[in-house]
């Protein structure tokens, strides 16, 4: 389920329950840039912060962010990157705040989902929506949207970030061990997955936007 | 789901605060987020408040409707949202094992955090949210301070050894005015929400053994009848009042924020911004934050026990956080 515009304050904002994952993410921009020396003059410039409350886990979690968050912090501003218009704005920044309020397994993929929901919610051009999606590997069988209990049990976990029209490839990982049959036979799963979940970010943008008209 | 306006006050014992300007920039607060007002706006505001009658319609002391859900994060003891107008705020209570202040040996704990997500706000961004963060916790511990607002005793599990840490978690959504208000609301319902598992203790002295109960519903909610709310009298030009949105508070010369608990005792106060009270109209304004609280409270209580009789409360259930 994702929901569009909820928050007043942040230019474009989704939240997106996917699976046991609650996340939130709220976009501000194109705003300028500071510190200046940042600010890139012949393009804008992106960026993204995923953060996880200290609730958001079994056993509590320190609030700072850890190298986990930095890195998917990292991962989540590259797959977006492609799919919005930067260009068309040199000197500002769009900021990405992603907070996740409750995690189970593939809270990237479910924070990439909502961040582009949040992306279009503000209304910044973009060029394609990013859908992303889990597949793994658990028992021997390619899955798709691994949980946080199959993904400690499982034997793979890859993230997938999909530019569904474009047919771009925008986010990919893998933690575990496949063989070459499998690994391609996932990224297909995934990118069904992909396209499920499109259908869910364009529901959330329609509903938002052309309310019960648009059915 | 209901909304409940949160309060939050501070201890008795603490010095007034002032509130030291930003570095960043000449006149900008810590404990707000700053909105570009004209002078004749300023001036509206201020005379509609001289003669009661705010901008939005409201009077001096008239609260607006607030919404909270209870359960809301699976993963805490406890859950929280609350929101009111634009302002906006979810908490977590996570109840775990940790040794007592050793001046306390008998006592649980209560840690309070508060994120001010950059999200919240335009000025948030990078560590904008920080120190105002820091400051919000620091308020929340004050109200909590004082023994009667929760029993400790109760969270105690091994004198001097073992006892139950409460970590409550604030995330703070949506910036828009009365923000400290809100949060002890949130922090309140939360608190309300939290089931602590039962603990089977075996053995004796060097070789006690803890055991957390595996079964979810074995477990036993806080006492929040005596916690408190926080009620927040601003003064915009000659009169005070509760609630403001962020047009008002950028128009606020001084305000109060009292910690008020149901028997109507003052937990703890704090005047923040520059400007002066005066002495006379004291009186005033902590009546007034008394005659709102009670009606908050009302309003609260009824909200979290009508979740409770549907079957709500606990985190037994996670509610979809927004419908």
């Amino acid at each position: 389920m994702i929901k569009a515009g909820v928050l007043k304050n942040a230019n474009g904002s989704a939240y997106i329950e996917f699976g046991d994952n609650k996340i939130m993410c709220g976009v501000y921009g194109p705003r300028d840039v500071h510190p200046k020396h940042m600010a890139n003059s012949s393009t804008g410039i992106l960026r993204c912060r995923y953060h996880m409350v200290p609730y958001s886990v079994s056993e509590r979690k320190n609030p700072a962010p850890s190298r986990r968050e930095i890195e998917i912090s990292k991962v989540i501003k590259e797959a977006l990157e492609p799919a919005v218009m930067l260009e068309r704005f040199p000197r500002t920044a769009v900021d990405v705040f992603i907070e996740v309020l409750q995690a189970d397994g593939g809270s990237r993929c479910a924070a990439l989902d909502a961040a582009s929901v949040a992306l279009a919610d503000a209304g910044i051009p973009m060029r394609d929506m990013v859908s992303a999606c889990a597949a793994g590997k658990v028992a021997d069988t390619v899955v798709l949207d691994v949980n946080n209990e199959e993904d400690q049990a499982g034997q793979a976990d890859m993230p997938i970030g999909y530019m569904p029209n474009l047919e771009k490839v925008t986010l990919l990982q893998l933690d575990g061990i496949m063989s070459p049959k499998e690994y391609k036979e996932c990224i297909e799963t995934g990118i069904k997955g992909c396209k499920i979940v499109y259908e869910i970010q364009k529901k959330a943008l329609n509903e938002r936007y052309f309310g019960d008209d648009h059915k | 789901y209901r909304l409940v306006y949160v309060g939050v006050q501070r201890s008795i014992a603490r010095p007034i605060l002032f509130y030291a300007h930003h570095p960043r920039g000449a006149g900008k607060r810590i404990g707000m987020a700053t909105q570009l007002l004209s002078k004749y706006e300023r001036d509206y505001i201020e005379e509609g408040v001289n003669q009661d009658l705010r901008e939005d319609g409201r009077n001096c002391r008239d609260y607006r409707s607030f919404a909270v859900q209870t359960g809301v994060v699976s993963n805490t003891s406890g859950s929280a949202r609350v929101q009111l107008e634009n302002t906006s705020a979810v908490v977590g209570v996570k109840a775990e094992l940790g040794a007592p202040d050793p001046t306390q040996p008998n006592s649980g704990r209560i840690e309070f955090f508060v994120d001010c997500a950059a999200l919240a706000s335009p000025e948030f961004e990078g560590r904008g949210g920080e120190d105002l963060g820091h400051h919000l916790a620091h308020q929340l511990a004050g109200a909590y301070s004082h023994s009667s607002t929760l029993d400790r005793g109760s969270l105690s599990i091994i004198p001097g050894q073992q006892c139950w840490v409460l970590y409550v978690d604030v995330l703070v959504l949506e910036w828009g005015g009365s923000v400290l208000d809100v949060l002890s609301l949130a922090v309140r319902a939360a608190l309300h929400d939290t089931r602590i598992p039962r603990l089977i203790v075996t053995g004796e002295g060097e070789e006690v053994e803890v055991e957390v109960s595996d079964n979810p519903h074995d477990s036993t909610s806080l006492d929040i009848g005596r916690a408190p709310i926080i009620i927040t009298v601003t003064k915009i030009g000659l009169n005070f009042v509760v609630d403001v949105n962020m047009k008002e508070e950028m128009c606020a010369s001084s305000r109060l924020s009292l910690a008020i608990n149901e028997q109507g005792q003052i937990l703890s106060t704090s005047k923040d911004i520059g400007g002066g009270i005066p002495y006379f109209q004291l009186n005033d304004a902590i009546r007034m934050a008394q005659e709102v609280s009670r009606e908050v409270f009302q309003k609260l209580n009824s909200t979290l026990h009508s979740q409770d009789h549907e079957g709500l409360g606990g985190n037994t259930r996670s509610t979809q956080l927004f419908s």
